[in-house]
């Protein structure tokens, strides 16, 4: 039980995992199988209508994108706070942002239409002024910061795991690149996550603002154009990712055995967090729901009603009382313990997602303010396609977080068991400093381009997002070409040459010394 | 510069429906079934609106309100909606990728997805139109103010085949622009004078030099219109009844407040 590791190697791979893995396999699969017949048959197969022309493919979009929230972002603000408690479950964080982050990209895509055009037209002619073209670049952004922060994460791991040879051993020399657990190596490679964790911080902030925008700007849909959504998205993607992390960790402290590792006491620490977090989400939805209710606007009031006394409020009062049960329950100091926590995150998490359908369908279903002919009641009831690919991406995160914690130890080994000195290897590809200076230097110029195409779209106002085109042919152009360059292949051809220069600015620098 | 409007005269309007059917014979739009009608997926690029009051029903006729400041052209992640410099707000259908945002940004909702593929029954197979392209699943539609019969007329009128009265008041015009746009006003109002009203025991000679086919230059819903309560033409022209309409004391526009400054003009019925 007290058995002193000296470093975590990844358990076996059993019958009982393969077992499990199938299942996951099997469900993904069903998932895979439905999106072919939607592909086939069109979005006619969907429970989605002309009032309700979202329905859970986006609301499952915005609950990955909140889990996303979880991962890098907890991970950065542990090692920048140098928390210790904190430690063991950054790895599962950034593990599950990335899944998450996939997932929700995958959501979208099951969304859209017409799936080829939308992954060649996004890229070739995306406009920065629309909110999925800025959702789009953020979500890539942040999909490239979180898997570059797993990246250096993970190569004191792998050289470890490369020493011991085995099947995969391949991998994991290909990861370790000339790790050999010198000092100045460590030292490079805490300043490069540190460096990357500030970077994370702000990004991960957009990423959510960003999509709370998508409904905030909408200004034909009751209760979505409000100032809040940006704040109200980030507080709900700190409690979302919360509590998967919590639920995740916990999980794999059983299957793992890692008892000893991730402790009680980074639990109780969580669990602290999880009422922070709970407690402003409560707030924020009473800010929301008073003004509403106290302004009275005719159509948000309309919504208001639906959403608590009409045909949702079921769903309402069981997200409003998973809320406060843990609020209520976490401030008590004698329940913060690992048990009542995993159990009131375990409440926590499907709330959520039922909140994100309750953002979602009912300021749809009374979006229009012109009563129709055609839908006398306006309706949404999701079919089983939709429901399938729900329970595919759920499976499609466990999958990635379960082939992930089978290949890498589930925490980063290496701060915890301490890193070990390791004899040279295999000549590496890249040396450990480029690859430092080419995910650090690129992902920091990216973000602060990133930061001045978002902030001058929005300071040129909604005059410069109209498209407009001249009529004939022979004067086909675009007479209100916004300032700034319009497509995101553009912009990601100029991040490329802004970063190749940083990287032989600081090479300069390096070499100086 | 044209911009093109719509007034809507609610105390002519019968509430027929002549113009809801038109529409869908002009545009290619699938005629659809009782029980997509029921899940909220039938296509209506002009749609006639009920709203129940206490004393009875109102009608209002609803093409797109083709705005000035288009909520949906904004929101567009690739382009694929877009406002003409005639104020026309037309949509790519090879460039739309599906993603409905538009539909959730416009606030009257006549934007349109395809669910599923267009079906008509076979006999109807031969009558579609063929300059109106026909959507796919998993693309937005929208009303364009017929926009493929202003562009006929425009070419008609480079190649001096439109009809003479247009013509005369065409070479006159400095610009193309300025042609069209008188060309529609001087259909608009012989359509609103003389309209298909003609019966046999009015003297034929009097309309010798008036072909019907003429008005088929006008959006479709205006041309089919029974009761004479759509009119179509230049806001900006001063001469055009559109324009003398929309200055009226009983003209507004729907959810004015929303900024979005839409084009269609509706006269109020009267007491």
């Amino acid at each position: 039980m007290t058995e002193t590791r000296s470093h975590y190697i990844p358990t076996p791979f059993t019958t009982s995992s393969a077992v499990f893995l199938l299942f996951l396999l099997a469900v993904v699969g069903l998932a895979f199988n439905a999106w072919i017949t939607q592909l086939r048959e069109g979005l006619a197969v969907t429970g989605l209508n002309r009032p309700a022309a979202w329905g859970i493919y986006m609301a499952n979009f915005v609950f990955f994108i909140s889990v996303s929230m979880s991962g890098t972002f907890i991970s950065a603000v542990i090692r920048l706070l140098k928390l210790e408690w904190g430690k063991p479950i950054s790895r599962v964080a950034e593990i599950l942002t990335v899944g998450s982050l996939l997932m929700a990209a995958l959501n979208i895509l099951f969304d859209v239409g017409q799936l080829w055009r939308a992954l060649l037209y996004i890229p070739t002619y995306g406009r920065i002024q629309s909110p999925v073209g800025w959702d789009t670049i953020v979500l890539l952004f942040y999909l490239l910061m979180s898997l570059g922060y797993l990246h250096l994460s993970v190569i004191p791991d792998a050289a470890v795991l490369s020493e011991a040879g085995g099947r995969l051993s391949w991998l994991y020399n290909l990861l370790r690149y000339d790790w050999v657990g010198e000092e100045e190596q460590v030292h490079l490679l805490e300043n490069a996550l540190k460096i990357l964790g500030v970077v994370t911080i702000p990004i991960a902030i957009m990423m959510h603002t960003v999509t709370g925008w998508i409904f905030g700007i909408m200004k034909s849909v009751p209760t979505w154009n409000d100032a809040l959504m940006g704040p109200y998205f980030i507080i709900g993607a700190l409690l979302t990712g919360l509590s998967l992390v919590i639920l995740t960790s916990a999980v794999i402290r059983w299957r793992y055995h890692l008892r000893d590792i991730i402790t009680d006491y980074s639990f109780v620490q969580l669990s602290k967090l999880l009422v922070v977090f709970s407690l402003a989400y409560l707030y924020f939805l009473m800010a929301e729901t008073f003004t509403v209710r106290y302004a009275s606007v005719i159509e948000d009031i309309q919504v208001s009603q639906f959403i608590w006394l009409g045909l949702y409020s079921p769903l309402t009062w069981y997200m409003l009382a998973s809320l406060v049960i843990p609020s209520v329950v976490l401030l008590i100091p004698r329940f913060r313990t690992y048990k009542v926590t995993v159990v009131m995150a375990g409440i926590v998490l499907p709330a959520m997602w039922v909140k994100r359908v309750l953002i979602i369908v009912p300021g749809l279903l009374n979006q229009l303010r012109l009563p129709t002919v055609q839908s006398a009641i306006p309706q949404y009831v999701p079919t089983l396609t939709e429901a399938s690919l729900t329970i595919g991406s759920f499976a499609g995160l466990a999958l990635v977080v379960y082939v992930f914690t089978k290949l890498f130890p589930p925490v980063p080994a290496w701060e915890i068991w301490g890193v070990k000195k390791l004899a040279e290897s295999h000549p590496p590809i890249f040396s450990l400093k480029s690859v430092f200076l080419g995910w650090v230097v690129g992902i920091t110029t990216s973000t602060g381009y990133l930061f001045v195409l978002v902030v001058s779209t929005i300071a040129l106002g909604s005059e410069s997002a109209l498209y407009v085109y001249a009529v004939r042919p022979e004067k086909l152009q675009i007479l209100n070409t916004p300032i700034m360059v319009n497509t995101p292949m553009l912009n990601l051809l100029v991040i490329v040459v802004l970063s190749g220069l940083a990287v032989l600015f600081f090479r300069k620098i390096f070499h100086g010394k | 510069m044209v911009r093109w409007g719509m007034v809507i005269d609610l105390d002519k309007c019968t509430a027929c429906q002549a113009c809801v059917v038109a529409c869908k014979a002009e545009n290619n739009v699938p005629i659809g079934s009782e029980e997509e009608q029921s899940r909220g997926r039938q296509i209506a690029w002009m749609d006639l609106i009920v709203k129940r009051l206490e004393d009875g029903e109102a009608f209002l006729p609803r093409p797109c309100m083709h705005c000035d400041r288009p909520p949906c052209v904004a929101v567009c992640p690739v382009g694929a909606t877009y406002k003409r410099v005639d104020g026309i707000v037309d949509q790519d259908y090879n460039r739309c990728i599906g993603c409905r945002l538009c539909m959730v940004a416009c606030p009257y909702g006549v934007r349109y997805f395809n669910w599923n593929a267009p079906e008509w029954p076979e006999t109807y197979q031969n009558y579609l139109n063929p300059i109106v392209p026909i959507r796919p699943a998993g693309v937005v539609e929208k009303c364009t103010f017929c926009v493929h019969r202003i562009e006929r007329l425009e070419r008609d009128i480079l190649l001096k085949k439109a009809p003479p009265a247009v013509m005369a008041e065409a070479e006159k015009a400095s610009s193309l622009e300025e042609a069209v746009s008188k060309a529609v006003d001087i259909l608009m109002k012989r359509l609103l004078e003389k309209g298909d009203e003609v019966t046999e025991a009015e003297d034929p000679s009097k309309w010798e030099d008036f072909d019907f086919r003429e008005l088929n230059y006008l959006p479709s819903c205006v041309r089919s219109c029974t009761g004479r309560a759509l009119i179509f033409g230049d806001l900006d022209n001063p001469e055009s009844v559109v324009h003398k309409l929309s200055r009226s004391k009983r003209a507004m526009r729907l959810f004015e407040e929303l900024g979005t400054e839409p084009k269609v003009i509706y006269l109020k019925e009267a007491k």
